[in-house]
């Protein structure tokens, strides 16, 4: 004859104790459990998307195999905001700064699971263009508050939960500034993404990002 | 302030509906783990904020129904886990009803959401019973432990246990019970 357990113990996972459960019985407080969990959902970030200004891996890395002297240089973004950095003689050193206002949604923004294309004003739809490996590159017409004569393109990679933008500003085709912007979960990454080395190859497959060894700028955002 | 308020801010990630939640069910949920871990406060301020970081993680998820029998289930949850982690073995007699074929749940009752059944159910034991019940198989308090804490012997425990458990399973089959929904391992 066939039968079937339950085990009682996991039953009673749907019984609640109002009887013998002595609240106040453990000298444990609510503000020490509230101190350790408000703690923990801080360090940890919200699950849900967060945006940041990643540490630039692209910038540095790009800067140190241009090998540029010792050098400042401060500049605004598409977003409005300002990022600069300095990088010394070998071009291993940098400094990044960035306002704490950063406006994601100048470039790119998410809505209701889409991602949409939001630079020079407009708003296109990109999300089945893009995904963690395919980038979407947009030149922009709108040129950078600081730069004349350069031109602006924008790499747009990833997938609803996590995306983010490279930017290129290049002169006469050669690289001259960079940054990158992204979004993150819990766990920020300092590789590039593939999406961003995609980006590039094709970048440099257009004849731009002259000169550009990409092998070397993994290595280095990897290893830095 | 309702559950469903809290919920609703949770589900909004705001940690103000977090500390709400603490300030409601942290007491509860402490003292559960405390009867699980038999004091041991560090242990316990551990798996209580466990407890309620979980919560938060899978807020999306999170109902208003039975709130506080969710957070005991998860306390017991996690406090079992630790004893288990140290290796504590938890003995629990006869940890099981069983369902022989042709025990079908009464077809006449309409079937209840299970958390009301079964909270129906354990009530509908006789208090000592009861009590003996949850002291063993809510709390994993050992038989020996449970029995001197209410006074009976240990034979005599065995003996309510055993009749706890075929009460508890005739009142589940007259109440409606299914098992066939629940996690029931063939024998």
């Amino acid at each position: 004859m066939e039968s079937k357990t339950v085990k009682i113990s996991e039953l009673l996972d749907d019984y609640t104790d109002n009887e013998f459960c002595i609240e106040g019985e453990t000298e444990v407080q609510n503000e020490e459990i509230k101190d350790i969990v408000l703690k923990n959902v801080k360090k940890r970030g919200k699950p849900a998307k967060k945006i940041i200004i990643a540490a630039v891996a692209a910038a540095a890395a790009l800067t140190a195999v241009m090998g540029a002297a010792a050098q400042r240089i401060i500049f605004t973004g598409l977003d409005g905001t300002d990022h600069g950095y300095y990088i010394d003689v070998n071009g291993n050193e940098y400094k990044y700064h960035h306002s704490s206002n950063t406006n994601m949604e100048a470039v790119v923004l998410e809505e209701n699971g889409r991602l949409y294309l939001t630079a020079d004003g407009g708003k296109t739809d990109i999300t089945d263009l893009i995904d963690e490996e395919t980038p979407y590159i947009y030149k922009c017409h709108d040129q950078p508050a600081d730069v004349d004569n350069a031109e602006n393109y924008i790499v747009i990679g990833g997938t609803p939960n996590e995306y983010g933008y490279d930017s290129y500003t290049l002169f006469d085709g050669e690289w001259g500034m960079s940054y990158a912007v992204r979004t993150i979960g819990p766990n920020d990454r300092l590789e590039m993404y593939d999406w961003e080395i995609n980006g590039m190859k094709q970048l440099q497959s257009e004849g731009r990002l002259v000169g550009l060894d990409i092998e070397q700028i993994m290595e280095f955002s990897v290893n830095r | 302030m309702t559950d469903g308020d809290i919920v609703n801010g949770l589900k909004k990630g705001k940690t103000k509906a977090l500390e709400q939640l603490i300030d409601r069910y942290g007491a509860y949920v402490s003292s559960v783990i405390s009867r699980i871990l038999r004091g041991r406060n560090e242990d316990c301020r551990e798996l209580s904020a466990d407890v309620f970081l979980a919560v938060w993680e899978n807020r999306e998820k999170l109902r208003a129904e039975n709130l506080k029998g969710y957070l005991g289930a998860a306390a017991r949850n996690k406090a079992f886990n630790k004893l288990r982690n140290e290796r504590e073995e938890l003995p629990l007699e006869e940890d099981m009803i069983i369902f022989d074929e042709g025990e079908q749940p009464c077809e006449a009752v309409e079937r209840k959401e299970t958390a009301l059944l079964v909270n129906r159910a354990v009530n509908g034991l006789e208090p000592i019973t009861k009590e003996l019940f949850l002291r063993h198989y809510y709390y994993g308090q050992s038989v020996a432990e449970a029995a001197d804490a209410l006074g009976l012997s240990l034979s005599a425990a065995k003996t309510r246990l055993c009749r706890g458990r075929q009460t508890l399973k005739e009142i589940l089959l007259k109440e409606g019970y299914d098992y066939g929904e629940q996690n029931c391992e063939n024998k």
